[in-house]
C-alpha cells in the first residue's frame, strides 16, 4: 500500500488487483478520501455515492479474489458527466430547470460500464446543457482546473477532466458535441476520444442530435481503449448506432506506425493561435516522423469561415428548442450565455438551417477526400492555453473576447470523424497543451493507436493535483 | 431465343455466358429489341445509348470468352440507371428542364462506377419526375411514364422509368433511388422486387438535396439478382460522407437459409395508418402473405410499434419540403419558370414552415428512430403493406387526388427513410383489376442480408410473375 492508488491508471489498477497487491475497496476508499480533501477546491463532482461505491467495490473485490473479474475495468472507479443518464440520479445537466426526479434507467455507456464491473461512484459537472466550452453552471457554480485552480478545466465535460487529473477516479465519461471531451482533456493533460459518430451508443437522444458523442477521458490511451472495449457495444436505444464490431481496442494499440502518411494542419483558417500552442504542436508533429511516419504540412481542405458558420447554426438552432421546452417565466434561471445563444438560434431562417446542412455535407466530403490521401491528421486540439475560470471566452490577441478559441474541434462533430487529443507538453505556466489526432470514419482504434505511440515517447508526468501553492 | 435472354434473371443469364450458350452482345441486342418494341408506349427512358451499350457488351464478351477473367458475377448483364444518378458519358438531367443539357458528363457516381467496374452493360438512363420529387413519374422534360401492367396507369415513382423498363425486359437489372419510397412505390405498383438498403450501405454522391433520407437500391425481377447487385454496389466510396464501415458482406451467403424460427411482426397499419385508407384487396393479400411466412416456419405475431403520438408523415413532410425549398431557391428565376408547378408549390410550403418546425422534426426523427430500434430488438423482421393502394391513373401527382406536397399517401415506406432501416418490397398478389400488390419486409439496421433471405424464402413459394405485356413480343 506504499502506492497512492488515486494516481494509478485503470490498466495499472487491474494489474494490482490481479496480483492481489491492491483491492477495489482500497482504491475506492482512497478516491473517496481524496475527493473529500481536494474536491471543494476544484468542484468537479456534483454527487458522490459513497455507500453504493463501497458496496460495489466489495462485490468487485470478491470477483477478483475468485479470479473472475467481469472485465479489466472491474473495480475501477469512474465518474459520469451530468449530461449522461445514470439510474437513480437526477439527469441534472447543470440546469436549475431540469427535472430532478431520479432517472429510471442507465444510458447505454453507463449500463455497459456497470456490466463490466466499473464502479459508477460520482457525477461530474458540466456547463448547462453542455452549451459552452468551459464549466460553470447556475446549478453547481464554477469548476476549476487542478493544474492551476485560477484556470478553467475547459468544458463542457470540465468536471470529468478535472476529476481524472485530480485523481478522483482514473477514468471518466464525457460528452462531445463541439469539442466537449477534447477541450477539457486537452486543458487537463488527458487523452480523450470523440469516436466516430454512432460508435458509442447514446440515449436519450441529445438536444444537439448527431453532433453529440459520448466518449472516454483518461490519463492514457490504453485506459481509453479499455473503456472503448466496454462502451462501444451496440444498444437498441440508439437510433444511429453502428453495427457491432468486435474490435479489441486495447490490442490494437500495439505495433509501430510505420510508413503512415500524416497531414499536419496548423491552422484551419484566419483564427488566432497561441504561439506556445503552435510551437508545442509543431514539435509533436515532427515527432511523428521519428515514429516512422511521413509528415506533410497540408492546407485545410475547406474554407474555415463557412464551416464555422455551419456549426454555429446547427448549434444555436438546436439550443433554441430549450425555449419551447420550458415556460418563459423561468427563462431567467438559464445561464445568461445559454439564453442568449438560444435566442440567437431563433433568428436563423429555415434557409439558413438547410444551407448549414448542405455545407456540413460538403465539409464532410472534403475531409473524407483528405483522409483518402492521409492516414492521419494532426492539429492543435485548442488554439489557446487554459484561461481564467469563470469566463465564457478568453481574451484574444486584440484584447477583445476571442470567439474562435476552439476552431479545431467542432469540424469533426460536423463530419463525424474520430478525433482524439493527447497531451504534447506543458506551457511556460505549467499548463497542458493538447495535440488533436483525427482519422477517417471508423478508424477509432487507429486514432488511439497513434495517440498511444506518440504518448509513449512523450509521457506526461502528473504531479499530485491540485498542487499546493 | 433473344426474347428469353431479355426476361431472364441475371443470375441465369451469366450461367449461359459461362457455358457459352449466350453472349453479352446477344443479351444486349435482346434488351434493345424490347426497347424498340415497348418504349414507345411506356416512355421509360430519358436517354439511350445503344452504341455505348454494344461496345461494353463486346468488351464483356471478350472477357467471358477468355474464361475466368470476368470482372464480377454480373459481368455483361444489361442494366439501366435512373436519371437521378450521375453517369460518365451520359446526361443526368434529374428529370428537369432547369438542368444543363450540355454537361460535361465526366464523372461516375459511386454506384455507376462500381457497376462499370463490374462489367455490366449500361443501356441508358430511366425517367424520373423532377428531382424525384413525387411518387409518380412524369416530367416537363420527358412526359409521363406508363405502367406495363396497364397503359394509362402510373408505374409509381420516382424510379418509375426503371421499373417500367425492368418489368418488360428493357434491361435485366435496374438501379433506383429512394427518399421516401421511390424504389418501393414503383416496385410495388409494377410487381417487382426492390430494396431500399440501410442508409449509406450503398454509397451516394453527390449528396442528395434530401440528405440522409436518400438511398440507392436495386430493382429486379428476382431476389437473387438484387443480392448480386448489392455485392457490387454496397462497397465503400470515400465520397459518401455517411458511408458505413466496409463489412465485406456477401449478400448471397446464407441467402437460402429460409425463415424458420425467425421472429416476425406483422403490422397491417404500423400503428398509425388509418385502416379505411388501406385498399381491401391490399389488406387481404398482405395478411395472407404474413400467413405464408408462418407456413415457412417463422414465428409470426401481429404487433405494431407504439410511436407515442408522433406522426411519421408530418416529420417526413417537414424534412423534404424544407429541403426542396432550398433546392428550388438555388435556381435562377428563369430556370424556376421551367420547373414542375407541383415542385414549386412544395418549395413554397417548405419555405414557410419556419425553422422551429424543421428543427423539431429533426428531433422527432431521432425519437422515431429510437422507438423503431427498440421494436426491432424484439423482432427479426417486420411485414407491412408496401402501399395502401395499387397503381392509379397517370398524370396525377399523388393517390387520392392529392397534390403530392403531402407525401402521406405512402405512409408505410416513408417511415423507414426516417429510421434508415433496410426495407424491401416483393409482390404478394394482384388486385381486382389485375394490378400488383406489394408486401414490405423490414429489418433492423445493417440486416439487409436478412431482408433478402426472407424475401427469397417467400419468392420460392410465390414466384414473381411478369406483366402480360412482357410476353407480347
Amino acid at each position: 500500500m506504499s502506492q497512492d492508488l488515486t494516481q494509478v491508471t485503470a490498466a495499472g489498477l487491474a494489474k494490482l488487483y490481479r496480483k492481489g497487491k491492491a483491492s477495489p475497496v482500497e482504491t475506492m476508499k482512497a478516491v473517496l478520501a481524496r475527493a473529500e480533501k481536494v474536491g471543494p477546491r476544484i468542484n468537479a463532482l456534483c454527487r458522490i455515492d459513497a455507500a453504493h461505491s463501497l458496496a460495489a467495490a466489495r462485490a468487485s473485490e470478491k470477483r477478483w479474489k475468485k479470479g473472475k473479474p467481469l472485465s479489466p475495468l472491474d473495480g475501477v472507479p469512474i465518474s459520469i458527466k451530468e449530461l449522461v443518464r445514470v439510474k437513480g440520479w437526477a439527469h441534472s445537466m447543470g440546469s436549475k430547470l431540469t427535472d430532478k426526479t431520479p432517472a429510471d434507467a442507465d444510458a447505454p455507456a453507463v449500463a455497459r460500464l456497470r456490466e463490466a464491473g466499473a464502479i459508477v461512484f460520482a457525477q461530474s459537472t458540466s456547463s448547462e446543457y453542455g452549451h459552452k466550452g468551459v464549466t460553470d453552471s447556475p446549478l453547481h457554480g464554477i469548476t476549476r482546473n487542478p493544474w492551476n485552480t485560477d484556470h478553467t478545466p475547459g468544458g463542457s465535460s470540465g468536471g470529468a477532466g478535472a476529476a481524472v487529473a485530480a485523481g478522483l477516479g482514473p477514468i471518466a465519461i464525457g460528452t462531445d458535441g463541439g469539442g466537449s471531451v477534447r477541450i477539457p482533456s486537452s486543458f487537463n493533460g488527458l487523452v480523450g476520444l470523440k469516436a466516430t459518430f454512432g460508435r458509442v451508443p447514446a440515449w436519450p437522444p441529445s438536444m444537439t442530435g448527431d453532433l453529440a458523442n459520448t466518449g472516454p477521458m483518461a490519463r492514457t490511451a490504453l485506459d481509453c481503449a479499455l473503456m472503448m472495449n466496454v462502451i462501444a457495444r451496440p444498444d437498441a436505444r440508439d437510433a444511429y448506432g453502428l453495427p457491432a464490431d468486435e474490435t479489441d481496442y486495447a490490442k490494437k494499440l500495439d505495433g509501430k506506425l510505420n510508413k503512415l502518411k500524416v497531414g499536419f494542419v496548423l491552422r484551419l483558417g484566419e483564427h488566432p493561435l497561441d504561439i506556445e500552442v503552435a510551437a508545442k504542436v509543431t514539435k509533436a508533429a515532427r515527432q511523428f516522423e521519428a515514429l516512422g511516419c511521413k509528415v506533410e504540412e497540408a492546407p485545410a481542405p475547406f474554407p474555415y469561415p463557412e464551416a464555422g458558420r455551419a456549426f454555429v447554426i446547427h448549434w444555436l438552432t438546436a439550443l433554441q428548442r430549450l425555449l419551447q421546452l420550458y415556460p418563459e417565466e423561468r427563462h431567467h434561471e438559464f445561464d445568461p450565455n445559454l439564453l442568449a445563444g438560444a435566442k440567437a438560434g431563433l433568428r436563423y431562417s429555415l434557409q439558413d438551417v438547410v444551407n448549414a446542412q448542405v455545407t456540413r455535407r460538403e465539409l464532410a466530403i472534403a475531409w473524407n477526400l483528405f483522409f483518402a490521401k492521409y492516414d492521419l491528421l494532426l492539429t492543435p486540439t485548442v488554439a489557446v492555453k487554459p484561461f481564467a475560470a469563470g469566463k465564457n471566452l478568453p481574451d484574444g490577441p486584440d484584447g477583445k473576447p476571442n470567439m474562435q478559441w476552439s476552431p479545431y474541434t467542432p469540424q469533426f462533430n460536423l463530419t463525424r470523424h474520430p478525433a482524439a487529443t493527447v497531451p504534447c507538453g506543458l506551457s511556460s505556466e505549467g499548463l497542458p497543451v493538447g495535440l488533436q489526432i483525427v482519422s477517417g470514419h471508423y478508424r477509432d482504434a487507429f486514432v488511439l493507436h497513434a495517440a498511444a505511440r506518440y504518448a509513449e515517447t512523450h509521457p506526461l508526468k502528473f504531479p499530485a493535483l491540485p498542487e499546493t501553492k | 431465343m433473344t426474347a428469353d435472354l431479355a426476361m431472364m434473371p441475371a443470375h441465369a443469364l451469366v450461367k449461359l455466358y459461362k457455358s457459352r450458350k449466350a453472349s453479352p452482345v446477344e443479351a444486349t441486342k435482346a434488351a434493345l429489341a424490347r426497347i424498340d418494341a415497348f418504349n414507345g408506349q411506356l416512355n421509360a427512358f430519358q436517354h439511350l445509348d445503344p452504341d455505348m451499350a454494344l461496345r461494353a457488351a463486346r468488351a464483356s464478351e471478350k472477357r467471358w470468352r477468355k474464361g475466368g477473367k470476368r470482372l464480377s458475377d454480373i459481368d455483361g448483364v444489361p442494366i439501366t440507371i435512373k436519371d437521378m444518378v450521375l453517369t460518365k458519358g451520359m446526361p443526368t438531367r434529374m428529370g428537369s428542364l432547369a438542368t444543363d443539357p450540355d454537361g460535361p458528363w465526366t464523372v461516375d457516381s459511386p454506384v455507376a462506377q462500381r457497376l462499370r467496374e463490374a462489367g455490366t452493360v449500361l443501356l441508358g438512363k430511366t425517367t424520373s419526375p423532377e428531382y424525384g420529387w413525387k411518387g409518380v413519374t412524369d416530367s416537363g422534360l420527358y412526359g409521363a411514364t406508363h405502367n406495363p401492367w396497364k397503359i394509362g396507369r402510373t408505374p409509381g415513382g420516382s424510379s418509375g422509368g426503371g421499373v417500367a423498363a425492368e418489368a418488360v425486359g428493357m434491361g435485366n437489372l435496374a438501379v433506383g433511388t429512394d427518399g421516401a419510397g421511390s424504389v418501393r412505390i414503383p416496385c410495388s405498383f409494377t410487381g417487382l422486387f426492390g430494396l431500399k438498403p440501410t442508409q449509406a450501405r450503398v454509397p451516394l454522391w453527390p449528396p442528395s438535396a434530401q440528405g440522409t433520407l436518400s438511398h440507392i437500391g436495386p430493382m429486379t425481377r428476382t431476389v437473387r439478382d438484387a443480392a448480386m447487385m448489392m455485392n457490387v454496389m454496397a462497397r465503400p466510396d470515400s465520397r459518401d460522407l455517411y458511408g458505413r464501415p466496409d463489412d465485406a458482406e456477401d449478400y448471397l451467403k446464407g441467402f437460402e437459409k429460409g425463415v424458420k424460427n425467425l421472429r416476425i411482426a406483422y403490422s397491417p397499419t404500423l400503428g398509425f395508418v388509418e385502416r379505411d385508407r388501406i385498399d381491401r384487396d391490399v389488406a387481404v393479400a398482405v395478411e395472407h402473405a404474413a400467413k405464408v411466412f408462418k407456413t415457412l416456419g417463422a414465428k409470426v405475431v401481429e404487433d405494431s410499434p407504439d410511436l407515442a403520438g408522433l406522426d411519421p408523415r408530418r416529420i417526413l413532410n417537414a424534412h423534404w419540403q424544407s429541403n426542396v425549398a432550398v433546392l428550388v431557391k438555388s435556381f435562377s428565376p428563369e430556370k424556376r419558370a421551367l420547373m414542375d408547378p407541383g415542385l414549386l408549390k412544395a418549395a413554397e410550403v417548405g419555405a414557410n414552415l419556419g425553422q422551429e418546425a424543421v428543427v423539431t422534426a429533426i428531433h422527432q426523427r431521432q425519437q422515431v428512430g429510437v422507438i423503431m430500434n427498440q421494436f426491432m430488438a424484439k423482432h427479426d423482421l417486420l411485414l407491412t403493406p408496401t402501399m395502401p393502394m395499387t397503381a392509379f391513373a397517370v398524370n396525377e401527382n399523388a393517390a387520392w387526388g392529392g397534390d403530392g406536397i403531402d407525401i402521406g399517401w405512402t405512409p408505410f415506406t416513408l417511415l423507414f427513410n426516417l429510421t434508415r432501416q433496410p426495407a424491401a418490397t416483393i409482390p404478394c398478389g394482384l388486385d381486382r383489376e389485375g394490378l400488383p400488390i406489394g408486401l414490405q419486409i423490414v429489418a433492423g439496421h445493417a440486416r439487409d442480408a436478412l431482408v433478402l433471405r426472407a424475401a427469397a424464402a417467400y419468392e420460392r413459394v410465390r414466384p414473381i410473375p411478369a406483366p402480360p405485356m412482357a410476353h407480347q413480343i
